[in-house]
């Protein structure tokens, strides 16, 4: 008897704490939700409809309109196009690059392996945006010396950052990656007589694929999110969505067009939402990776 | 094996080149330079640079605003740790448990981690707003009509609206950390506690806790990085630092110095001093922070 009642009791409390889970979480969640849903109703509505009635009624006639608006009229169409460029070739290549310096530091002996691994790593703690200013003034001077616009603005000196700015994160969880992988297929290889750049594009690199995707998802994301070199680089007119927002958020302040505005932000997030959706476990995975083993 | 190790150290120079190349161009030099310049009174677009000695770091040590703006970097740093902790640490704990729906509470949960702080920034400036914010009209809704401020207009509140809306974005970092801490922790040690007769709270206290220490120390260092560089909330919150710089941090008054005022000298001497406090305090932290490790 005595001993179901201690079951008993360890039951209640279980399920007391249990509730206050269910209850806690779920506030959390309620609050990111209904922030996006308040978000998605007011891009339904027109400007006029939103500025005067509660930010929680639901939209009279979904305007869709906003979204049209918000594509074509505020660029939202040509900067999606210009991040998904941006994200995708910098993510790519600092990928890359990174991929080889990573397998040679993790598993070729040289004299110089801890140092240029730990070369790379002094990035970590030196944000770019701190050092960027003489390099931007250099860049500038080399157009106006050269009259080559596209050494100080445009996609160019944005990609040889984005890609540089990558490489201590990358080469580093690449390199906790390299270091895991067994080292008989190697041996099996050379002794096949396959030759070491060979060994490294038709073994090594399949079977390091799924950290390279993972290292790949990180970089894209966060290169579709990047603000600040954007911002340095890039013009309203090659923009990509980050900067092209807050200069139609810096614009919404003088028209009031605000609908739009959310329309766009919308348009800047699904995307994101959708892939972190489909490819959680692999973002995540990498994230975690390259925290913990720094 | 050692003929074949010389082979493949042939692949040493070409493997490499490339990385280091790009990281040595975009990113060494560039830190070289910024260094470099912070001893100059550089102030035009000219790359003429005149050697200035120690006199920038006098001289922003003596500005209020870099001493204003240094103490709200601070403050920002603080704030969103302490906010961050507590939530963080019990989200992190409550998805390790078993529980309904607990993949869609941890995707809702981390999902802002993975937008762009502008769209977080955008947002959280549109629910502030003063005019037709929700959290205002929800706060005259329930007859708070005294407590609904001009969250990002007032100095007493400015910093601490940015502080929110950032960890309401960061906090993902830490809970898919402390989350991923908690799954590491071999389930014997778990079942020991509760065979001990240690009820949930005793375990987390006695068990996970402890264990997650070594989380909680890179946390607190990849926090310290992020967080005294913090720019574009400030940038994209509130334009030019504030309301009387209430809200005005290192980098924000350093952009503006370097490419509103042309005092570049002054902008890369903020930028080294910042480069140096972020370095001193992650080693202090990691320094300090050490402990026996726990083995399990």
């Amino acid at each position: 008897m005595r001993n179901l009642g201690g079951t008993k009791r360890r039951l209640r409390k279980f399920s007391w704490s249990r509730g206050a889970i269910y209850l806690l979480l779920s506030l959390f969640c309620l609050s990111t939700v209904a922030a996006f849903a308040w978000v998605f109703m007011i891009s339904l509505k027109t400007t006029p409809e939103f500025l005067s009635t509660s930010p929680w009624s639901l939209p009279q006639h979904p305007h869709f309109e906003n979204y049209r608006v918000a594509w074509q009229r505020a660029k939202i169409g040509t900067y999606f196009f210009n991040s998904i460029l941006v994200a995708t070739v910098g993510a790519c290549g600092s990928v890359m690059v990174s991929a080889l310096a990573a397998y040679v530091i993790a598993r070729v002996p040289f004299r110089a392996n801890g140092a240029v691994g730990n070369f790379f790593l002094v990035g970590y703690m030196v944000p770019v945006m701190l050092t960027i200013i003489p390099l931007f003034l250099m860049l500038a001077d080399l157009s106006n010396r050269t009259g080559l616009r596209g050494f100080s603005s445009g996609m160019a000196p944005l990609l040889a950052l984005y890609v540089a700015t990558g490489i201590p994160f990358n080469t580093f969880v690449l390199r906790g990656f390299y270091e895991s992988l067994p080292s008989q297929m190697e041996e099996a290889a050379a002794v096949d007589g396959a030759s070491p750049m060979r060994t490294f594009f038709q073994i090594m690199l399949p079977l390091s694929w799924s950290g390279l995707v993972s290292t790949f998802l990180i970089n894209f994301l966060s290169l579709w999110n990047e603000f600040f070199l954007a911002l340095l680089f890039l013009t309203k007119e090659t923009a990509t969505l980050p900067l092209g927002l807050f200069y139609m958020a810096q614009r919404a302040e003088y028209t009031a067009q605000w609908t739009d505005l959310f329309a766009g932000m919308l348009i800047t997030t699904v995307p994101v939402l959708i892939l972190f959706a489909l490819l959680q476990d692999q973002v995540t995975k990498g994230m975690t990776e390259g925290a913990v083993k720094g | 094996m050692l003929m074949y190790t010389r082979s493949r150290q042939r692949l040493v120079v070409p493997f490499l080149l490339p990385a280091l190349l790009v990281y040595t161009l975009f990113g060494f030099i560039p830190l070289l330079l910024t260094v470099g310049s912070s001893f100059t009174n550089w102030s035009g677009a000219s790359l003429h640079r005149p050697f200035y000695g120690l006199r920038n770091y006098v001289l922003i040590f003596m500005d209020p605003q870099f001493l204003n703006a240094l103490r709200n970097t601070g403050v920002f740093a603080l704030a969103g740790g302490v906010l961050m902790f507590l939530p963080a640490l019990f989200v992190s704990w409550a998805l390790t448990q078993k529980i309904a729906l607990r993949g869609l509470y941890r995707y809702v949960i981390i999902a802002p981690l993975m937008l762009s702080v502008v769209v977080v920034s955008l947002l959280w400036k549109l629910l502030y707003n003063p005019v037709f914010g929700p959290i205002n009209n929800l706060l005259r809704l329930i007859g708070l009509s005294s407590w609904a401020l001009p969250w990002l207009g007032d100095t007493r509140t400015a910093l601490l609206a940015i502080v929110v809306a950032t960890v309401w974005q960061q906090q993902g970092m830490w809970i898919l950390l402390l989350s991923a801490g908690i799954e590491r922790i071999p389930e014997e040690i778990m079942e020991a506690a509760r065979v001990d007769g240690a009820g949930e709270w005793r375990t987390f206290r006695s068990v996970t806790f402890p264990l997650l220490w070594g989380v909680f120390r890179l946390l607190i260092i990849l926090w310290i990085i992020q967080a005294l560089q913090v720019f574009a909330q400030v940038y994209v919150m509130v334009p030019f630092g504030g309301v009387g710089g209430s809200a005005d941090v290192v980098t924000t008054l350093l952009y503006q110095r370097a490419f509103s005022s042309s005092q570049f000298g002054i902008a890369c001497a903020m930028a080294t001093f910042l480069l140096f406090l972020i370095l001193a305090l992650s080693v202090l932290t990691n320094r300090f922070t050490r402990r026996d490790r726990l083995e399990f």
